[in-house]
């Protein structure tokens, strides 16, 4: 009794010391949630105010939101957590103060028990109270905010769970430090030094591997231990599940964050037990000193001064424009300038440059073997290719082509998360094979995989020549590739592809690599690879089943250039579906390499919780497909036909002209105008529209000098989507040269 | 009793407190003497549990004081910048204290506050050094703790307060037996209210004893030898720690009573013989000059 009794009694005193922080607290909290509530939904109203009927369940939703886990308060959060923190045990810092504190009749661990629990104590007092009263103004605004306590209630869990660890990882500071400045310090060390690290090794994994692919980055994920770099990781896995309503996106949302705050949490605990250690044993002369046990000065000095070093030499390296030379200069001088810097920290005093050399040898050695190890490729990353045997199954991914996933909640997956998680190619030889070849190899410096169109090269006579100009286009149907033209086999830039591959290794780790094959000479495995059941299924949206499931509440309508398309009947989805998979079924890589898209199918699917767009491409070959989207009265066989143009125009930008006068700036460009029938004939003969650019296309199958806008006549149904120009691009060496005459630059006067 | 067993403290290479011991007896007043980074302070701060000793230990009435409540219940460390709470009045010093001090005397602590003329709802960082002095005494002695260390309190004090702080120091020794002890350099200061001397240099307890004794222990004679007298031969019997011949006067530090220092006087051919009293300060200088101290490198009030 007598115990609980006196540490009442400090807590009651110890609070009358610690007013300020308790009005900073009131006042973030009290601005941040019932002020700021207030003037959200007095915003949010006087934009729905036209549509009362959405107006409440809208207020709600922002309210839930602005209650809610929010990466914003995040920084707030932890500054606040830093200042309580640091105020609670300053007394620390100075000697009067721990001549004072020191000889009073209080133990050092009630002591220690009466701030800590003060500082949360303010920090719970402060955010409940303001909680209560945003959700007395949401009330008052309308807003049923009851709804909102679930959220209300996971933000606050989660916020305290993080004010609590990132407190605790400060107190540790306070404990390992004698100057407030310091500790200032080491509190941003302590709480970022992991993703510092992560940032640095993700750096140079990307800088000096070829075969580095960012996923890799997740598989470092566990580095990311730190309160603030794993409330991060929470947030960002939890918000993936954010729209999605349903109750199994809840759980997985709960479920992220829940399992988020247990991480903290028990980070947080392990600090308190450091902290509280490191208080007991912290001798009172420490105060004033930067670092309170001088057997840790060295280790701390070599695990900052190893990265920082790291850091400046990979800064002199892409500020120089990968200069190896000042690459080492850069490693020389951070190291240098860290450890000095770091001596000075530690004695407050310039003339400590010169000591610690032991430390500086010890760093300088741990930089020069970690940037070793990059530099070298001493593990051999890049030539990596696991043994048959290992290997469960692998995923194989082309980089440079776009399709959208959804899961069964029409929530949108990423690519690398559809692809590579669902694939499991059991036929591992082509990709081992093709590992074996292209390992290492870097061909990303010449080729954006983004933009494979503005890296065609000039003088390529790369399309066959089909069609003709006399009559209505359908350069796709006679194939894009000409396999024999020198300039598509060569082993240069414009014709390798990016991909990744996934490694499921028996032992359960997952291996990423990165590299390029080429479009063509590769492809006797890359149809093998494309052949397998497994590659199809998950590349394909087609296979979606889940997906699809919602057929019947989806529009599906069939373009054949992007800006007009017909919808088609839902009565023959369940077909149109069928023939697609059985078209697809017999689709080679050589066949998706060498025709042209002709087409696609867009099923659109809308409701109150998600919105989905699912694009199938439809080449000449899919017979089974064209004739059932024909039969629904559409064109397979032309991107446009010369009857449904107006006028079109020409631009050509003169890249060349900008070239040679070394100007970037000046425009060149020459925009002509079409309207003749028989010219716009032969110009739509090599036309490809901008919208397909996501189906894969080798850059040097396109004229990026070129580019065609189309204007189509006056909308005579209602399948026109809309009655603006649509754009196209230039298939190489197809040009008429009347277009390219009337194009050139002829100086000002044009 | 307070005892101080064989303590050390070192800040890195520096060696602050060497091996000292230390008793202090209760109902005594304890001057703690010593030069400038003598370790006076050091050694307050580990007799008052603020710092751990390196090695050793000191007990408070048999218990040791580091991280003991118990202990500290018992003592009161005013530090020579003493501390008072940001804003704080006399009034919020006495809410404090009070807590951590059971037997705090609330009363008293407002009279002596009326007293000195220290008002209690006024800003104690607009006091001047000389009140926050006079007031963190005020505070130690109502604290209500057995002892209560003083390190350079006195400094600053003028002499009117000073008189009137020990006056209520006395009382509270007489009371209910407090038992201060005091860490100054300035000897004149501590010469009328000490009854016990620990004279500390370089980290180390150079005497540790009784003013009375320490003064009769030492004497300063001055004399002049009778004609034929050889000054080595007669002087060889003397413990002699300082001689200084000016002409043929002789001015003597010796170790030795008064009384038998008289008697070898009388009893050896003299011209003229004085044996003359020793201010605590002479007899600080004579010690610390024995052990080798640069005396112009004192600072005497």
């Amino acid at each position: 009794m007598t115990s609980k009794n006196s540490f009442l009694a400090n807590l009651k005193t110890n609070s009358r010391r610690r007013i300020w922080l308790a009005v900073l607290m009131l006042l973030y909290f009290f601005f941040s949630l019932p002020v700021g509530t207030a003037i959200k939904l007095s915003m949010e109203k006087t934009y729905y105010m036209d549509m009362p009927e959405r107006l409440a369940n809208h207020l709600m939703a922002v309210f839930c939101e602005y209650v809610g886990i929010d990466a914003g308060k995040l920084f707030f959060i932890t500054i606040l957590a830093v200042i309580a923190a640091i105020q609670g045990f300053s007394y620390m810092y100075q000697r009067k103060k721990l001549d004072m504190y020191g000889s009073v009749p209080v133990s050092k661990g009630k002591r220690f028990a009466a701030i800590y629990v003060n500082g949360i104590l303010i920090y719970l007092v402060s955010y409940v109270l303001n909680l209560f009263l945003s959700f007395g103004v949401a009330q008052s605004m309308g807003v049923p905010s009851v709804y909102a306590v679930t959220e209300a209630l996971t933000a606050l869990l989660a916020n305290t769970v993080l004010f609590f660890a990132v407190y605790n990882t400060v107190i540790l500071a306070v404990m390992l430090t004698g100057h407030i400045l310091i500790t200032v310090m080491a509190s941003g060390v302590l709480l970022l030094y992991d993703a510092f690290i992560y940032a640095l090794t993700m750096m140079y994994f990307s800088t000096y591997f070829v075969s580095y692919y960012w996923k890799t980055e997740d598989l470092f994920r566990c580095m990311l231990i730190t309160p603030v770099s794993r409330f991060v990781v929470m947030i960002s896995e939890a918000f993936a599940y954010t729209n999605n309503w349903m109750a199994e996106g809840r759980i997985l949302y709960f479920g992220k964050i829940a399992a988020g705050c247990v991480h903290i949490l028990i980070y947080g605990i392990i600090m308190l037990a450091l902290a509280y250690f490191a208080y007991c044993r912290k001798p009172s002369e420490a105060c004033g000193k930067a670092i309170a046990f001088p057997g840790l000065k060295g280790l701390i000095k070599v695990l900052l001064v190893i990265p920082l070093s790291l850091t400046a030499g990979a800064a002199f390296y892409e500020l120089s424009g990968q200069s190896e030379f000042l690459c080492v200069f850069g490693l020389i001088a951070g190291l240098l300038l860290s450890h000095a810097v770091m001596e000075v920290c530690y004695d407050f005093d310039l003339r400590s440059v010169k000591k610690g050399w032991k430390s500086l040898l010890l760093s300088a050695v741990g930089t020069a073997v970690v940037f070793g190890v990059f530099r070298f490729d001493l593990t051999g990353y890049d030539r990596y290719v696991p043994e048959p045997e290992r290997v469960d199954s692998v995923a194989f991914m082309f980089e440079d082509t776009y399709t959208d996933y959804y899961d069964e909640q029409m929530n949108n997956v990423s690519r690398e998360v559809y692809v590579l998680g669902n694939m499991q190619l059991l036929d591992i030889e082509p990709v081992l094979t093709l590992a074996q070849r292209r390992m290492g190899i870097n061909y990303s410096d010449s080729v954006n995989p983004y933009e494979p169109a503005l890296y065609a090269r000039a003088g390529a006579g790369a399309v066959s020549v089909i069609g003709g100009a006399d009559g209505p286009t359908s350069v796709f149907l006679a194939g894009k590739v000409n396999a024999e033209e020198p300039l598509l086999t060569e082993e240069t830039p414009e014709n390798m592809r990016p991909v990744v591959v996934r490694y499921n290794m028996k032992n359960g780790r997952t291996i990423y690599r990165r590299f390029w094959v080429h479009f063509l000479n590769d492809s006797t495995e890359l149809d093998q690879i494309v052949a397998q059941e497994s590659y199809k299924k998950s590349t394909s949206p087609v296979y979606n089943d889940a997906a699809f499931a919602k057929a019947d509440k989806m529009r599906i309508h069939f373009s054949r250039n992007g800006y007009q398309q017909t919808e088609l009947s839902r009565d023959i989805t369940k077909k149109l579906l069928e023939a697609y998979k059985r078209d697809l079924g017999g689709f080679t890589y050589t066949q998706s390499v060498t025709e042209l898209v002709c087409g696609e199918l867009r099923f659109e699917y809308n409701d109150n919780y998600s919105y989905a767009y699912i694009r199938l491409p439809i080449y000449p070959s899919f017979a089974e497909v064209r004739a059932l989207v024909e039969s629904e009265g559409c064109i397979t066989d032309s991107y446009i036909r010369p009857e449904e143009v107006q006028t079109l125009y020409v631009t050509n930008s003169n890249s060349e002209l900008r070239n040679e006068s070394g100007d970037d700036y000046k425009d060149y460009s020459v925009e002509e105008e079409f309207s003749d029938p028989s010219e716009i004939a032969r110009i739509l003969d090599c036309i490809y529209p901008d919208c397909f650019v996501d189906y894969y296309m080798p850059a040097n199958l396109l004229d990026s000098d070129y580019y065609v806008q189309v204007i189509a006549k006056a909308p005579d149904d209602s399948n026109y989507r809309s009655d603006y120009g649509s754009t196209y691009m230039v298939l190489r060496d197809r040009l008429p040269e009347f277009v390219k005459e009337r194009t050139v630059y002829r100086g000002e006067e044009e | 009793m307070i005892e101080v067993c064989n303590i050390t403290k070192s800040f890195e290479e520096i060696k602050a407190v060497d091996h000292v011991n230390l008793t202090i007896k209760e109902g005594n007043v304890f001057g703690l003497i010593g030069t400038n980074g003598a370790g006076k302070s050091t050694m307050l701060r580990m007799m008052s549990g603020v710092m751990k000793p390196d090695e050793g230990k000191v007990l408070i009435d048999g218990i040791e004081i580091f991280d003991n409540v118990q202990a500290k219940e018992r003592i009161f460390f005013i530090a020579d910048e003493p501390y008072f709470f940001a804003n704080a009045t006399p009034e919020d010093m006495e809410r404090y204290y009070s807590s951590v001090f059971p037997k705090f005397d609330i009363l008293h602590y407002y009279e002596y506050l009326e007293h000195f003329g220290l008002q209690r709802r006024r800003k104690i960082s607009t006091f001047s050094k000389g009140m926050k002095k006079q007031l963190a005494l005020l505070c130690g002695i109502c604290a209500g703790t057995k002892y209560i260390y003083c390190d350079e309190t006195f400094d600053g004090l003028d002499p009117v307060m000073r008189q009137g702080i020990k006056a209520i120091m006395a009382k509270e020794m007489d009371e209910r037996g407090m038992t201060p002890v005091i860490a100054s350099h300035n000897l004149r200061e501590l010469e009328d209210i000490c009854d016990h001397v620990g004279l500390i240099h370089r980290g180390g307890v150079l005497l540790s004893k009784e003013l009375e004794d320490m003064k009769c222990n030492i004497q300063k004679v001055q004399c002049v030898l009778g004609e034929g007298t050889d000054e080595t031969t007669v002087f060889q019997n003397l413990d002699i720690m300082k001689k200084e011949k000016r002409g043929s006067l002789y001015t003597l530090t010796i170790r030795g009573g008064r009384e038998e220092t008289i008697n070898f006087f009388s009893s050896i051919n003299t011209v003229f013989y004085e044996v003359l009293p020793l201010s605590l300060e002479e007899i600080f200088i004579s010690e610390t000059e024995v052990v080798g101290y640069d005396i112009q490198k004192l600072i005497l009030g």
